[in-house]
């Protein structure tokens, strides 16, 4: 399947949302969107990396070092209680615009 | 996580770089390894999954650059967040010099709260009208200007005048009220209190209810019910705030009163000084008849309230036309203290901007010396890539820092200053200063000292992040540095002003206080009580305990007396055979003593010519002893012994037709002067123009001329003692015998003679108690200040110092070197600091005694301590100094 753009401000969302399902780190994150999407979104780390880090700072989301499920080093990422709340609210408003958009689209002309 | 360890977290990954930037290393090899290990479990060869895993990164450089400059943007776009972490950094930096830190924080709010306490202190007394009363604006103070003379002001007036102008002038409305201490006795017990005799109209004109009761309701103020209204503190303190207390009796000034009501708490009249009840006039005035009547007893104080359809012009013209004399009127703020303490409380408030000018210098030192042991830290950070304004913002910071803190500590100096302060300069006052203004001031005191530390420092820091980028890891040690040389300057100078100021004023007291008066005074008691009532005469009260006191242990010898020096004055009308005018000095009539042969003893007058007074001399002839003032100016050039002199009232002498004062004719006996005495100070304990010699003369006890309106017979007054045991052991034996059973006596006062001298002397006191305080808090703030610097600079030059001891310095040599080094800035100052002095003296100048500026003992004694304190604080230092250790040191 083809690869799409990705809409700014929609990876925050994706990496909220995956992290929503439990603590991951940067490989698992990645291949977690792409898998989901079947493909559409592959996240690159010049794109990860720099999100990872401002959620982060927004205090979205934690680091912290632990081993992966298949037990390899890596810094991995929690969702905080903010940034769940942060999630909801986006999904939110990511549902409104998203049906805004569709009605848009799907505008006929006028008889 | 809980909520501090999370944004701790995120503000360390935030801030600290050197972390940051080696946990992103660690997190894309990570990445890259995870790849790596993919495309090697594919079968790809090690080499080649390592380069696939490294072009899908597209560039861990790249990476890296992209995440700096994410959090740089996220840096900027939240201001808060910059602000939280440079709060943490100016914290963490501040805690790192805890001692420095906590000493200028301390200095500062001591300085500040000095300044708080000072002005909190002028705001009650001096600039804000009195608690409880309403609308204080329109409330006036009023001052009698004499006909023709508009420098002859007058604060108080008749009943009379009072009357005409309530009466007569519609363009205020007015209250008259006259301080006083009075007796009173509540059940059984006798003690004195301050009450304030109002006018009916008092109460209505300051708009003020009582808390407790119907108070005070006269229908007119020459007679009406004997009542008393109590204050609130008074009711606590005497009746323990009984809620019954209104409708029970108290004697007060000897007469049966009821209690009439409470104020409410903080009411204290007219002005913030303390009263203890209010009585109408006709109850304090009782035992003076005639008060209401009488013209010329100018014994009310007067203030005025002005409608706010009046103007104060129009109200004070009006007032001169109904009275045919102008007056003044003045806001009510400050009213009741002295001009004298006023004058001494605005100086002392000047001089305690100084203390807030020593405290700043001391807390820049601080915070110089800090940033100096800091400048490491600054060095990092510069290399670390932080710009010079975030340096400098950081500085503002931890300065700001410091100053909140000292703005919250110095509220509570405030707060523990305000009684100690208050009990020297108003010892009246009421209340408690106001915390808000406080607080409010001390935010604004704080704030610009904060700003003015934080440029020094600043400065400072700037100054020396150049230096050490220019010398590359800041390897050059440079020691005590300029700005911190001034700043000590600074401080020892302006403590060196204190201190010399202190001198000044306590050389005055000391010279005022060991001045020869012509008497002894020190171990004389004086016991009296003031003319009450029920005591028609107080020589059988007083003459008939004599004997009893006399034999009291620790009573060496007690006399009846009248009037003495510093007690009163007894100028009875007189003339000397052949001068055509009664002498005068300067215009004032010689005073005469009563005096007992024991009197003269007691007090240690010296008879320089003829013979003292004798037991004899009450039955004798009539005589008459005068000083050596009376006697050169009288007779000059003849010997004063075996002339006359004819004191007091002839025979026929009527008041009601007498115009100005009488002169005694030849109907009245000639008394012959039997001896010479030395001067003695009447009235005034400063010598100005003829206080120092003025004319006096004795006349045996019994030998008294009394006006023929006072009964016949000698009058006591009181009783002076000479004793050899405390005056305060003796007060209560004494008041017992003269009191015995009776209850209706006025308070009786049993006071050291010289305690008479206490209210001259006040302003004197005063200025040397608040300026020695002063000092020693300069003092003390000069020796942190000292000792702060030249720790630091020992610690600098420890190499140096150990490469003295190793070419063969003697560590005794080495404390020299620092000392001398204190001693030399100590030198300066305390030259600069005379200079100050002598210059700044002239302004107090009418203040000194016997004492100028350039006092060569004063600046001296003020030097030495300065040098006494400078070495004190530097002696450790030096003493550190010594003990460099050139086997530690010079081994690297």
């Amino acid at each position: 399947m083809a690869q799409t753009s990705l809409l700014q401000g929609t990876l925050d969302l994706l990496i909220l949302r995956t992290l929503a399902l439990g603590p991951q780190h940067g490989v698992g994150i990645a291949d977690r969107i792409k898998q989901v999407t079947r493909g559409t979104f592959e996240i690159k780390a010049g794109s990860l990396f720099p999100a990872l880090h401002r959620l982060e700072a927004d205090g979205w989301v934690s680091g912290e070092w632990g081993a992966t499920s298949a037990g390899r080093r890596a810094k991995l990422y929690t969702l905080t209680k903010e940034g769940r709340k942060h999630l909801a609210a986006e999904q939110k408003s990511w549902a409104r615009v998203a049906l805004a958009i569709q009605q848009v689209l799907e505008m006929q002309p006028e008889a | 996580m809980s909520l501090w360890s999370r944004w701790r977290a995120r503000t360390r990954t935030l801030v600290d770089r050197a972390t940051l930037d080696h946990e992103l290393d660690r997190e894309l090899a990570d990445w890259v390894d995870e790849l790596t290990a993919r495309y090697e479990a594919e079968g790809v060869p090690r080499g080649e999954a390592r380069r696939r895993a490294l072009v899908e990164t597209e560039g861990v450089e790249q990476v890296k650059d992209r995440v700096r400059d994410v959090r740089a943007r996220w840096f900027f776009d939240h201001p808060l967040e910059r602000l939280r972490f440079d709060l943490t950094t100016a914290l963490r930096s501040l805690a790192a010099t805890p001692v420095l830190s906590g000493a200028a924080v301390v200095t500062m709010a001591a300085a500040v709260g000095v300044n708080l306490a000072m002005f909190g202190l002028i705001d009650r007394a001096l600039l804000s009208p009195p608690p409880g009363i309403e609308a204080p604006d329109r409330l006036f103070t009023v001052s009698f200007l004499a006909p023709g003379n508009d420098a002859g002001l007058r604060t108080s007036v008749s009943y009379p005048t009072f009357r005409a102008m309530r009466d007569q002038v519609q363009a205020f409305a007015p209250a008259a009220f006259q301080r006083s201490a009075m007796t009173v006795v509540i059940d059984g017990d006798q003690r004195q209190v301050t009450g304030l005799a109002v006018s009916a109209t008092y109460f209505q004109v300051l708009g003020a209810r009582p808390a407790l009761g119907g108070g005070l309701i006269q229908e007119r103020d020459e007679v009406g019910p004997a009542v008393v209204v109590l204050s609130h503190a008074f009711w606590h303190a005497a009746f323990g705030g009984d809620p019954a207390v209104v409708g029970r009796h108290v004697s007060v000034q000897g007469l049966d009163c009821t209690v009439a009501g409470v104020m409410p708490e903080g009411f204290s009249g007219h002005s913030p000084t303390d009263v203890d009840l209010f009585t109408p006039l006709s109850v304090a005035m009782h035992s003076s008849p005639g008060w209401d009547r009488d013209q010329y007893r100018n014994l009310l104080a007067v203030i005025v309230r002005v409608p706010p359809d009046q103007t104060v012009t129009g109200a004070e013209t009006q007032a001169q036309h109904a009275l045919g004399y102008r007056i003044g009127l003045s806001p009510i703020v400050g009213a009741d203290v002295g001009a004298t303490e006023q004058r001494v409380a605005w100086w002392l408030t000047g001089v305690s901007l100084l203390i807030l000018v020593i405290g700043l210098a001391n807390a820049s030192t601080l915070l110089v010396v800090r940033a100096a042991k800091r400048i490491q830290d600054v060095v990092i950070r510069t290399a670390l890539g932080a710009s010079r304004g975030r340096l400098v913002a950081q500085g503002v910071l931890e300065a700001v820092i410091v100053a909140a803190a000292a703005t919250a500590l110095s509220l509570g100096f405030a707060a523990w200053l305000d009684e100690p302060i208050r009990r020297v300069l108003f010892p009246n006052l009421i209340g408690r200063s106001d915390l808000a203004r406080s607080t409010v001031m001390a935010a604004g005191i704080a704030g610009a000292l904060a700003l003015v530390v934080a440029t020094i420092a600043n400065i400072w820091q700037v100054r020396a992040q150049v230096q050490a980028a220019s010398v590359a890891g800041a390897a050059r040690r440079s020691g005590r540095t300029r700005t911190m040389t001034g700043l000590l300057l600074v401080q020892t100078a302006l403590s060196m002003v204190l201190l010399a100021g202190a001198g000044m004023f306590g050389q005055s007291l000391y010279k005022l206080a060991a001045q020869d008066f012509g008497m002894r005074m020190a171990g004389v008691a004086v016991v009296e009580f003031e003319q009450g009532p029920n005591v028609e005469n107080k020589n059988q009260v007083l003459g008939g305990v004599l004997e009893q006191v006399r034999a009291l242990p620790g009573v060496e010898t007690a006399t009846v007396i009248d009037t003495v020096p510093f007690t009163g004055f007894n100028v009875p009308p007189i003339s000397v055979p052949g001068l055509p005018e009664p002498p005068k000095v300067g215009g004032q009539l010689p005073f005469l003593i009563a005096s007992t042969p024991e009197l003269l003893k007691i007090l240690d007058v010296k008879i320089v010519e003829g013979r003292g007074f004798t037991a004899a001399d009450d039955r004798g002839p009539l005589v008459v002893i005068v000083n050596q003032t009376m006697a050169r100016l009288v007779w000059p050039g003849e010997g004063a012994v075996g002339k006359c002199i004819r004191i007091g009232f002839d025979p026929d002498f009527d008041p009601e037709l007498s115009v100005g004062p009488p002169t005694p004719s030849a109907k009245v006996p000639c008394r012959e002067v039997i001896g010479v005495a030395r001067d003695t100070r009447q009235r005034s304990v400063v010598p100005m123009d003829n206080e120092a010699h003025l004319m006096q003369y004795f006349v045996p006890f019994s030998q008294e001329p009394l006006p023929p309106f006072l009964p016949p017979g000698p009058h006591v007054r009181g009783l002076m003692l000479r004793t050899t045991t405390s005056v305060e052991s003796l007060a209560q034996p004494i008041r017992r015998l003269v009191v015995g059973q009776r209850t209706d006596l006025p308070f009786v006062r049993v006071v050291p003679y010289v305690q008479m001298l206490d209210r001259q002397l006040h302003p004197w006191r005063l200025g040397t108690t608040l300026l020695a305080l002063f000092s020693a808090f300069a003092l003390g703030v000069a020796a942190v200040g000292l000792y702060a610097s030249f720790a630091h600079a020992v610690a600098e030059r420890r190499r140096e110092m150990a490469i003295r001891l190793a070419i063969g310095a003697r560590p005794s040599g080495l404390v020299v070197l620092v000392l001398r080094e204190a001693l030399t800035m100590a030198g300066i100052g305390i030259v600069a600091g005379s200079v100050t002095a002598i210059v700044a003296g002239r302004w107090i100048q009418s203040l000194l005694f016997e004492t100028t500026p350039s006092d060569p003992l004063v600046l001296a004694s003020a030097g030495g301590v300065m040098f006494i304190v400078a070495a004190a604080a530097t002696l450790l230092p030096a003493r550190t100094a010594s003990k460099a250790d050139p086997n530690a040191l010079l081994r690297v």
